[in-house]
């Protein structure tokens, strides 16, 4: 996940903002982290690059 | 209209298109004769050249390569983590990474602040959403005032025996390339989804009914694809 896409990107269930934890990361990408709601105390993890924003009950 | 918590079709598209991964893109051209470049080009042509594409259910990235290539930014996102794995993967040996961002998301539930894109794309993937209605109500949400909806979509036509020919064409066709890419009840599935997709007109007034504007549609293929395009 490029960094400049937290500009656009917001909770899918309250639609406020996120933040972003990196773990790893390769040439201004985030190769795995997690982006997290505080407002729905909700954790979305960004596994190969790709940040899976599905709701709780779609993340199976 | 489908609420977003009872989703038992939503995820029984992300396990059916993670299993079909690995050959949606050669499905596709069979099914469509080869027609499909041709039909996603003519739907793309009103896409905003410079602005920031939304491709919804993106699957292996056919509609966000031809945005890429038109000079669009593209977001896409998909159910399915296998079909994004597909995507990147080829978005990769094209060199084109930097011009598309992938994300798993849900087209109910976008993760995305009110007004963020020019334009919004759906290409193949209307008729597997829980809810038409609500999936253009949030494109809506998510689309900047004057933004564009483009849907590409199999339809069935509307003359009698062109329907009859295109039932045979669904019924039989279909469960062969299925059959042959050893996804027989996938291919199934997915022509069985055209049965309860509303035709044309009916689409039209959907788009309307979820606040889009100057809805207009186009056919081609002998009626049996059509081009919705509407605006925020």
């Amino acid at each position: 996940m490029k960094k400049h896409l937290m500009e656009i990107l917001a909770c899918p269930l309250c639609k406020g903002s996120l933040d972003l934890a990196v773990d790893e990361e390769r040439e201004e990408e985030v190769v795995t982290g997690s982006l997290y709601c505080q407002k729905c105390d909700e954790r979305y993890p960004i596994v190969d690059t790709i940040p899976n924003l599905l709701p709780p009950e779609l993340r199976g | 209209m489908a609420k977003v918590s009872d989703r038992d079709q939503a995820e029984g598209m992300r396990r059916l298109f993670a299993r079909i991964a690995h050959c949606y893109d050669l499905g596709n051209k069979v099914i469509s004769l080869g027609q499909d470049r041709a039909w996603r080009k003519l739907a793309l042509a009103p896409a905003p050249r410079d602005g920031l594409v939304l491709d919804i259910a993106t699957g292996t990235g056919e509609m966000a390569l031809d945005l890429a290539r038109g000079g669009s930014k593209v977001v896409g996102v998909d159910l399915s983590q296998e079909m994004l794995s597909r995507c990147r993967a080829k978005l990769s040996r094209k060199r084109l990474q930097p011009m598309i961002d992938l994300l798993q998301a849900d087209a109910l539930a976008l993760p995305f602040a009110d007004e963020t894109f020019d334009c919004a794309t759906v290409g193949f993937a209307m008729r597997n959403v829980d809810s038409i209605p609500a999936c253009f109500a949030e494109l809506r949400r998510v689309l900047k005032a004057g933004g564009r909806v483009i849907c590409l979509e199999l339809t069935t036509p509307r003359g009698r025996l062109v329907a009859r020919l295109h039932r045979l064409y669904l019924q039989k066709a279909l469960p062969f390339v299925g059959r042959l890419l050893g996804r027989k009840e996938e291919y199934i599935y997915l022509a069985n989804s055209l049965v309860h997709f509303p035709m044309a007109g009916e689409l039209k007034r959907i788009m309307e009914q979820a606040g889009l504007s100057q809805v207009t549609y186009r056919l081609l293929n002998l009626g049996t694809v059509a081009i919705h395009t509407g605006r925020k």
